[in-house]
């Protein structure tokens, strides 16, 4: 579990254009650090990680013209100081609208296997339109939005370098996609801990470091990895009889009833409320959720039991948890508008 | 989408090395090889007649369902795709999807919309011959005989039917409707909304139609399908199902059993035959 690699993997941008012939005379910045106890970052064929991609995905992902009304961005309900998720439970979009489900936090997706609780989409890049084209949330088709940009001069030289071409859907997702990708966590103090920095911890966060990787929390078998998570669909008994069907709406097979993709904890103590309708406010609220073991249902799943945990323990694991916060994401320049 | 990296380059050496390089780029558009066009293969032309029963259908006008129930229909849509014509040995022979020009259609497949009127008329490139019948899928099927990726590609790549604005796209679980009818039914004196959204890739239904079909050399061979609608709703041993005037939860779907029972219809219980 712990995977003590030294030493940074740096994606460089003269390492991408020299791919592709071009010469640089200068070594540019990084464009994302990836640090070595990382996985590189994936980067799909034909949407190359340049300076210029990211830069146009960043003006798109806080422009509120993608919206019906002009009021929402993607940064609307992904706020950074919440690591990129939303303090509501459930956001609001266009015209008050109401979502149905808890806005993630969008740190690590570069490495996500799939998108959304119910994990319908694939790609990040065909994520993008879920939300654009979602009536309780931008309320646009992809078309219009495309107008709009192509419509602002401001656009079209960022385009052109970014993508050689006007404003499409093509480029749309694919800048967007390129933006989220590189918002990479990777420097809390239980990384800084994992990589030989002995003090990034306290005795309590170490004892419930233990506990989230031993049989007695048992966390890990769903939370585990550089991500904490195994990007699986679990049943894990919020509920009796679920008002959202999860991730049944896309298989329409019963036994995935009330099933939602497993999530990173990382920053999660900044991603409050929890679940994927954000219906429980505090870590303690979830804590006490899983020691109560969950409420029984046709797939509730079967790693979920009581949990044998006194206070002192869940307190433990509360300050461990706490450890996943990466100041530096939530702080970083290049994620904002 | 193209690369610039030789914008910035030396002029010479961007138009020397330029193409080589590009052509090293995974994301770089390789060039469209001339359409190879085949003599030996000739256009057919098929047009639709729509009816619900005996009454010509037409969006918004007032029909009656097979169960006597009065609705109208404010949409219909579906893909056409994967034709083939059945030869004598019954033997299907995959034909292409053209236009008007004669040039094969992207992605080898139609939108049919009822809003736009010219698109009840298709046409295929077909071996001179006579055949004894017609088959195709309503749907996207996940390839197409060329081994394009079709129903889970990213849909903001695409290009017109399967543009991701064509209102036949699910986004969040990435795949198109196959067939998409909404409209209003009467029932307990009041007009009630009703729709049918039919997709997933088990849901492509195949139809397959007897009649002689003859492809003439000329290609001014015209032959009518008859898309009789009420036939959505009446499964192939004559249940009416699903039932548009029922309950909520039977008049609107997009998965699980009413869906499957709308794409068994389209299969198998007539709602396209060819006329004689």
């Amino acid at each position: 579990m712990h995977h003590i690699r030294l030493g940074l993997f740096l994606v460089l941008a003269s390492l991408l254009l020299a791919a592709c012939g071009g010469s640089v005379d200068s070594t540019p910045p990084p464009l994302v650090a990836v640090p070595g106890d990382f996985p590189a970052l994936p980067v799909p064929a034909g949407n190359a990680l340049t300076a210029d991609r990211i830069e146009l995905g960043r003006k798109l992902f806080f422009d509120k013209r993608l919206s019906r009304t002009g009021e929402v961005s993607c940064g609307s309900c992904h706020l950074q100081e919440h690591a990129f998720s939303d303090p509501s439970p459930l956001s609001i979009g266009v015209h008050g609208r109401r979502g149905t489900r808890n806005a993630p936090s969008l740190a690590n997706l570069a490495y996500n296997t799939s998108f959304f609780w119910d994990g319908g989409v694939p790609t990040l890049e065909q994520q993008v339109v879920v939300p654009i084209m979602n009536p309780l949330e931008m309320d646009m088709t992809v078309g219009e939005v495309v107008a709009i940009i192509a419509a602002d001069p401001g656009y079209t030289d960022l385009f052109r370098r970014a993508y050689d071409t006007l404003p499409s859907s093509a480029t749309l997702t694919r800048a967007i996609a390129s933006f989220v990708r590189t918002m990479v966590s990777s420097n809390s103090r239980y990384d800084r801990f994992g990589r030989g920095d002995k003090g990034a911890m306290n005795e309590q966060e170490q004892r419930g470091m233990r506990l989230f990787f031993g049989e007695k929390a048992d966390c890990f078998h769903c939370h585990l990895g550089f991500n904490f998570t195994n990007n699986s669909f679990r049943n894990n008994g919020l509920y009796a009889e679920y008002a959202d069907s999860g991730r049944m709406l896309v298989t329409e097979n019963p036994i995935d009833l009330g099933k939602f993709k497993v999530p990173s904890l990382r920053n999660v103590a900044l991603t409050a409320p929890y679940m994927h309708d954000g219906s429980l406010a505090t870590l303690e609220d979830v804590l006490a959720h899983y020691v109560a073991g969950g409420k029984v249902n046709m797939n509730i799943d079967p790693l979920m039991h009581p949990l044998n945990l006194d206070e002192q323990e869940q307190a433990d694991l509360i300050a461990f948890l706490k450890t996943l916060t990466d100041e530096e994401f939530i702080n970083n320049p290049r994620f904002r508008p | 989408m193209k690369h610039l990296f030789h914008r910035s380059a030396s002029a010479l050496f961007s138009v020397a090395l330029g193409a080589m390089l590009a052509s090293g780029c995974s994301d770089d558009a390789q060039p469209i090889p001339p359409v190879k066009v085949d003599t030996s293969r000739v256009v057919m032309t098929f047009d639709m007649e729509s009816v619900a029963g005996t009454t010509p259908f037409a969006l918004d006008s007032t029909i009656t369902s097979a169960a006597g129930v009065q609705y109208k229909v404010s949409k219909l849509r579906f893909f056409i795709s994967q034709l083939a014509l059945i030869d004598a040995s019954n033997t299907a022979v995959p034909v292409t999807m053209v236009d008007q020009a004669g040039q094969p259609l992207p992605y080898d497949l139609a939108l049919v919309d009822y809003e736009k009127p010219a698109s009840t008329t298709f046409r295929v490139l077909a071996p001179r011959g006579t055949f004894r019948g017609l088959a195709f899928s309503v749907g996207v099927p996940v390839v197409n005989a060329k081994g394009d990726s079709l129903n889970h590609a990213d849909a903001s790549l695409q290009t017109q039917p399967l543009d991701v604005d064509n209102d036949m796209y699910w986004g969040w679980n990435p795949g198109y409707i196959f067939l998409k009818v909404e409209g209003k039914s009467f029932a307990n004196d009041a007009w009630q909304s009703f729709f049918y959204h039919v997709g997933n890739d088990p849901r492509l239904s195949r139809v397959t139609l007897d009649g002689a079909l003859t492809p003439s050399a000329d290609g001014t061979a015209r032959r009518t399908l008859r898309v009789d609608v009420n036939k959505l709703f009446v499964t192939p041993s004559g249940t009416n199902s699903p039932d548009i005037a029922g309950s909520s939860t039977q008049r609107m779907a997009h998965s699980g059993a009413l869906v499957d029972s709308v794409a068994n219809n389209v299969a198998n219980s007539g709602f396209i035959t060819l006329k004689p």
